[in-house]
């Protein structure tokens, strides 16, 4: 709402308050003045001048010739200035318009030559510099405001246009009499209202007009009074002016005069062309089906049931509430309106406006709610006011109200002692609460020992209980006056899931394992998924879609980070940034029947999932590494990252996270189908241990699907690597870890040194790391192995067809003395056989 | 110079033999002592004992040459062998430790190193998020205050986002958060619920209270969605949720555990300050601002001339709230709290657009440390 303080003060006194007094004052009741705007009615370029000397024109007898000071304004000399004005006389300040200036209705100053005597600038009246109308003479300046400074400035014309943050609770506030009145309560100044037309005035008897509501859902009152001798002239320019500085176009003196009015009172009030209204009969009702309106913006809209229409004894004539029809317009040649001022169901227009994508500043506040109170005082504001701009118009006939259901104002019962509480200030007295609420038109009715009974105007919707009572004391006495005061509690208080802090912890240990983190929307398109090799009806096909998503590629959401994570490298590399490292930590949203397992452990998420249907949002952890790892250095050469340094950042982190018990299995045929996007060779399932000891899925890492790779833009060959983890998952193999930890930790130490043993072994291709690793682990002779490091891999050359050599350093070592040569060599000759029969592995 | 003279040199030619080796050897050891001393490297020094002390070392094969020396020559020539022996060992050994001194000198003498050369970036030091950087502070500073942290949905109902909160259907508040609707994405459905992206993390407020008993102290950082993209919006963004449930909970409480927490982040000599504002879940509401930490509160374009840097929503929990989740509202009262974590990172870290916050980009996210 944009307020104009020139405006506001034709409603309180702000005398002695400056413009940074009366933002501050606005602000600390709720009416947040967002924006400050300085306007000055006055052109730039006129400034005050003094006549030094006026003479009558040689050659004209209505003329003078005069000699102006404009101070530095000028030139140093007076300037010689033909007036035609009656009062252009010595001594007096006037306001010149120097050459070069540009006054209203694009009148441009020059140097001119008036009945043979030059004239350099103009002295204005007020009609010229679009103040009024007052057109006989020249202005006279009041005081002795400084020579050459701005007019505006001297007259102290300018204005301040604040725009105020009215919340949707303050409908009230969407006028000028609301924010009048709310500063009153606040600065303790009366308001005064606009004079409506006198009782005696007012015409009595019956007259032609009707109005009607169908129904108690359309709306409760509806008021109307007919004007005639009406013109549709241009409005005054006090009227132009506020207008304007409300951010309204003036139009025409009748429209601009309705919203002149709906600004003054937050009432919007319509006017029809009486020719247009059949039966001089206005009713308020929904439309029916089939019926439509050109509305006054030239559109035709196809009318719903929902809709609020106006019609006259056979057609529509306005979408009640929204805009007016074009059928009925205040056209150039009308004389005669009839003036609607009506209350309308709120949820009704807010509907319609918002199907129709249709803003109008009345809309607005029949939204929020007008008072039904005060139309009838509205209706007469109306009417008076266009007999005061349209000499010659006249109220005919008495005001029509259709008012079948008048409801009493609603009484809301405040406790004294619960406001101070509340709000921390015992000192609040009962006088003050009175005092403070009669200004804001919140009547006192009753009062008992404790407590307050008040009478809730009409205006203030949001006034319904107790609470939002103490809200007006709170504003009144000023948030600034409540003490600060911190809560003294239990020290216990709600129990904390312990993954909160676990994902803290992992987030941090993701970043130190070299990633960076990044946060991307979690919103993909149905093509997206195309790329991730995501058929319809996979575990991973989209499970939920947003209804209105901001555009097509916003209207999945994602079940898995990666393809945030390939959208967000894909980015990187087309602005030439390879090699990057990224992590997501977010949400997989999920169907429910495609879920078991992990996520029962997280309190709240698994309660939420068990209600209603949910899909679930399972927490994730994904990180990805494009090529290449390192670029060539003069350290090293460039490097890729395959599969290994997927593995490598996937296990630094289960590591640091404690969780040391995790193998990779490589894709068999049903995995494979359920990763789509991952390289089904060159990737792993990685697997955990819950606390009981069953292997469970943690997530997945190794190398994006060439096909995948190649639509999000990469090549085939520098496919980026990729891994994700279910956090839940993650979490429990966690917890099992930390379990163990108390049973398994070694606590003995090994004093002393290792003897160590290289073995190289020949195997066929098919044997793995972990076939080895589950041998040595279950090397039945073994006594003092230790430790054991897989340090070559061989395959080829020098290589029987179908084999491959792999060695291991074995470390032995006992806890109580030094190992002999020959304990040792015992050991590795057992280990050795127990591997040829378990392995037929051979040294070699 | 311990040169050992035999005096019975010419009468024994076996021994005078022997006498002739061990010069040989001595003569040989000083040529390569004198080499190596000139630069005593423990390998150097390691070397020259072997070749003289080690098992097949020179005096080694002298011992071993004793074994053809009649047997009555034998002691004298023992003698001499051992004599030799004894210099050399005397002079490794004092070689030894000059070579201790040696190395200590000469890893002390290398070149200056060029410390300018890059490092290998291939495990380069990672980065948290701006947004994680500064939701982990205000977790720290809300734990200080014994708050509990608290996760819950995105995707939630209606109930939960909205009418519990006492934003019915109808009520314009609606219009201040644009909201996207969720249905499931192909078949299946969700009860038949309305269902939504939650637009603000006050769901969390519903979901705690249901779960929980007074006392409550609850904070839940979290994303929200609202369906909204602009230069200053973004269609997801963070915000934090707080609040806390007691009997006598009062306004004052709610001024002063703000005014602490914005203190701790933002330096103990900014003020604070509260404004009146209209949330429906509140009453009495409250919007909260802190000084301009650029200019202090002198006006400046980054508070647009104001002074102060509005941070956030917050008031007196509605009654409504507690009767949408059954607390007794005469007995209990409670303050709650909501802001965007988004605008006070770009705060800290002075970053001028909220969108570049979501692009991912690799260079803008490596400015930001592991830690904070």
């Amino acid at each position: 709402m944009r307020i104009s303080r020139e405006w506001l003060e034709q409603y309180i006194d702000l005398t002695g308050v400056d413009d940074k007094a009366l933002c501050s004052a606005l602000t600390s009741i709720g009416l947040e003045v967002e924006h400050v705007e300085r306007v000055s009615a006055v052109p730039p370029g006129v400034v005050v001048g003094r006549i030094v000397q006026a003479v009558q024109h040689p050659n004209a007898d209505s003329l003078r010739l005069c000699q102006v000071d404009v101070g530095p304004a000028g030139t140093g000399s007076n300037l010689q200035i033909v007036c035609g004005a009656p009062n252009a006389r010595e001594g007096i300040r006037v306001a010149v318009a120097m050459v070069g200036a540009e006054l209203p209705g694009n009148f441009k100053i020059k140097e001119a030559k008036i009945r043979g005597e030059k004239s350099f600038g103009m002295m204005c009246s007020e009609k010229e510099l679009g103040i009024s109308d007052d057109h006989d003479r020249i202005i006279e300046l009041e005081g002795e405001p400084a020579l050459g400074t701005p007019v505006g400035t001297a007259l102290g014309s300018d204005d301040m246009v604040m725009t105020l943050n009215v919340t949707p609770n303050r409908a009230d506030c969407l006028s000028y009499l609301g924010v009048a009145r709310d500063l009153s309560a606040k600065i303790h100044r009366p308001v005064k209202f606009p004079a409506l037309p006198a009782d005696s005035t007012k015409p009595a008897g019956t007259g032609p007009l009707k109005t009607s509501i169908e129904n108690a859902s359309v709306g409760q009152r509806f008021c109307g009074l007919r004007v005639e001798g009406v013109k549709t002239v241009e409005s005054p320019a006090w009227i132009q002016k506020r207008l304007a500085a409300a951010g309204m176009r003036p139009i025409n003196a009748i429209v601009d005069v309705t919203n002149y009015v709906m600004l003054e009172y937050g009432q919007p009030v319509h006017a029809y062309d009486e020719r247009d209204v059949g039966g001089k009969s206005l009713t308020a009702r929904h439309a029916r089906t089939g019926e439509s309106l050109k509305t006054l913006d030239g559109q035709e809209r196809k009318l719903q049931t929902t809709d609020l229409v106006i019609c006259d004894d056979r057609h529509v004539v306005g979408l009640a509430g929204v805009m007016g029809g074009a059928n009925s317009e205040v056209k150039p040649d009308t004389t005669a309106v009839l003036i609607e001022v009506a209350h309308f169901n709120p949820d009704a227009i807010r509907v319609t406006s918002k199907r129709l994508g249709l803003r109008s500043e009345a809309s607005h506040r029949f939204e929020r709610g007008v008072d039904v109170q005060r139309l009838g005082d509205v209706a007469w504001r109306v009417a008076g006011l266009l007999c005061e701009v349209c000499p010659g118009a006249k109220i005919t006939g008495p005001l029509v109200d259709f008012h079948p259901h008048p409801a009493q104002p609603r009484t809301v019962a405040l406790r004294i002692d619960r406001a101070r509480q509340t709000l921390a200030r015992k000192d609040i007295e009962s006088s003050f609460i009175e005092k403070t609420f009669a200004a804001l038109g919140i009547k006192l009715v009753e009062q008992h020992q404790n407590e307050m009974i008040f009478s809730i105007p009409g205006w203030r919707h949001d006034l319904e209980r107790e609470a939002d009572l103490v809200e007006e004391i709170a504003r009144m006495v000023g948030f600034d006056t409540i003490p600060y005061e911190l809560p003294v509690m239990a020290l216990d208080t709600t129990p904390e899931d312990p993954g909160i802090d676990f994902a803290e912890d992992a987030r941090v240990l993701m970043a130190q394992a070299g990633l960076r983190e990044t946060i991307s929307f979690p919103f993909l398109s149905r093509d997206e998924f195309n790329k991730l090799r995501i058929p319809e009806g996979h575990d991973l096909a989209p499970a939920v879609r947003i209804v209105n998503p901001l555009s097509e590629e916003f209207s999945l959401l994602q079940t898995t980070l990666v393809a945030g994570l390939l959208k967000a490298a894909a980015d990187n590399a087309r602005h030439g940034r390879n090699g990057v490292k990224l992590f997501e930590m977010g949400r997989a949203y999920l169907s429910r029947k495609h879920v078991q397992g992990a996520l029962t452990t997280r309190h709240l998420t698994a309660r939420a999932a068990g209600e209603g249907g949910r899909p679930v949002e399972k927490p994730v952890v994904a990180g990805i590494l494009t090529q290449p790892m390192t670029r060539k250095s003069w350290s090293g050469e460039e490097r890729h990252a395959g599969f290994f340094e997927a593995k490598r950042v996937a296990s630094q982190w289960l590591s640091a996270l404690g969780i040391k018990d995790f193998a990779a299995r490589p894709f068999d045929g049903k995995t494979t189908a359920s990763l789509p996007y991952m390289h089904p060779r060159a990737s792993c399932l990685i697997t955990g241990k819950d606390s009981k000891g069953n292997t469970i899925e943690l997530g997945y890492a190794g190398e994006v699907h060439p096909e995948t790779a190649v639509a999000f833009d990469f090549e085939a060959d520098q496919a980026p690597v990729v891994f994700e983890f279910d956090f839940d998952a993650v979490f429990v193999a966690a917890e099992a870890a930390a379990g163990n930890m108390a049973k398994s930790t070694n606590k003995i130490l090994y004093k002393f040194p290792p003897s160590s043993r290289d073995l190289a072994l020949l195997v066929k291709s098919s044997v793995t790391h972990e076939d080895f690793a589950r041998e040595f682990a279950a090397f039945p002779k073994r006594k003092n192995l230790k430790r054991f490091r897989l340090f070559d891999v061989y395959e080829g050359a020098n290589m029987p067809a179908g084999m491959k050599s792999m060695a291991y350093t074995f470390d032995f070592q006992s806890p109580d003395r030094t190992l002999t040569d020959n304990e040792v060599e015992q050991e590795v000759t057992a280990l050795v056989a127990w591997l040829g029969q378990q392995l037929e592995a051979k040294q070699r | 110079m311990n040169h050992p003279e035999s005096p019975t040199e010419s009468k024994k030619p076996a021994t005078l033999n022997m006498s002739d080796a061990a010069e040989a050897v001595r003569k040989q050891f000083a040529a390569d002592l004198a080499r190596v001393a000139a630069s005593p490297s423990p390998k150097a020094v390691e070397e020259l004992r072997l070749a003289f002390l080690g098992r097949k070392g020179r005096l080694q094969e002298l011992i071993e040459g004793l074994r053809n020396v009649a047997k009555e020559d034998r002691p004298e020539a023992g003698k001499i062998v051992n004599a030799v022996r004894q210099e050399v060992d005397g002079a490794v050994t004092a070689l030894q430790e000059k070579a201790k001194a040696w190395i200590l000198n000469e890893r002390l003498n290398i070149p200056q190193v060029d410390v300018s050369l890059p490092v290998d970036d291939s495990t380069p030091a990672g980065a948290l998020h701006p947004v994680s950087l500064m939701r982990r502070v205000l977790i720290r500073e809300f734990r200080r205050l014994g708050f509990t942290i608290y996760d819950g949905p995105e995707i939630d109902f209606d109930f939960y986002n909205f009418s519990a909160l006492n934003i019915p259907e109808s009520h314009p508040a609606r219009d201040m958060q644009d909201t996207f609707y969720v249905a499931p994405a192909s078949g299946g459905a969700f009860d038949g619920q309305k269902m939504l992206l939650r637009t603000q993390t006050s769901n969390i407020q519903i979901h705690a209270m249901l779960a929980e008993k007074p006392p409550l102290r609850v904070i839940a950082p979290g994303r929200v969605f609202r369906c909204d993209s602009d230069i200053t919006h973004t269609p997801m963004f963070h915000q934090i949720e707080g609040f806390v449930v007691d009997k006598g909970i009062t306004f004052a409480n709610l001024k002063a555990t703000i005014d602490t927490f914005l203190k701790a982040i933002y330096g103990r000599e900014l003020k604070t300050r509260f404004r009146p504002s209209f949330f429906p879940f509140v009453e009495p509401g409250a919007e909260f601002d802190v000084q301009c930490t650029i200019c202090s509160g002198a006006g400046c374009r980054v508070c647009k001339n104001t002074g102060w840097l509005e941070v956030g929503g917050c008031g007196m929990i509605h009654p409504k709230v507690f009767e949408a989740v059954g607390y007794e509202s005469e007995e209990y009262s409670g303050f709650a709290f909501g802001f965007g974590i988004d605008r006070m990172a770009m705060l800290k870290y002075a970053l001028p657009d909220l969108r570049q916050l979501f692009e991912g980009d690799y260079d803008f996210l490596g400015q930001f440390p592991v830690h904070a």
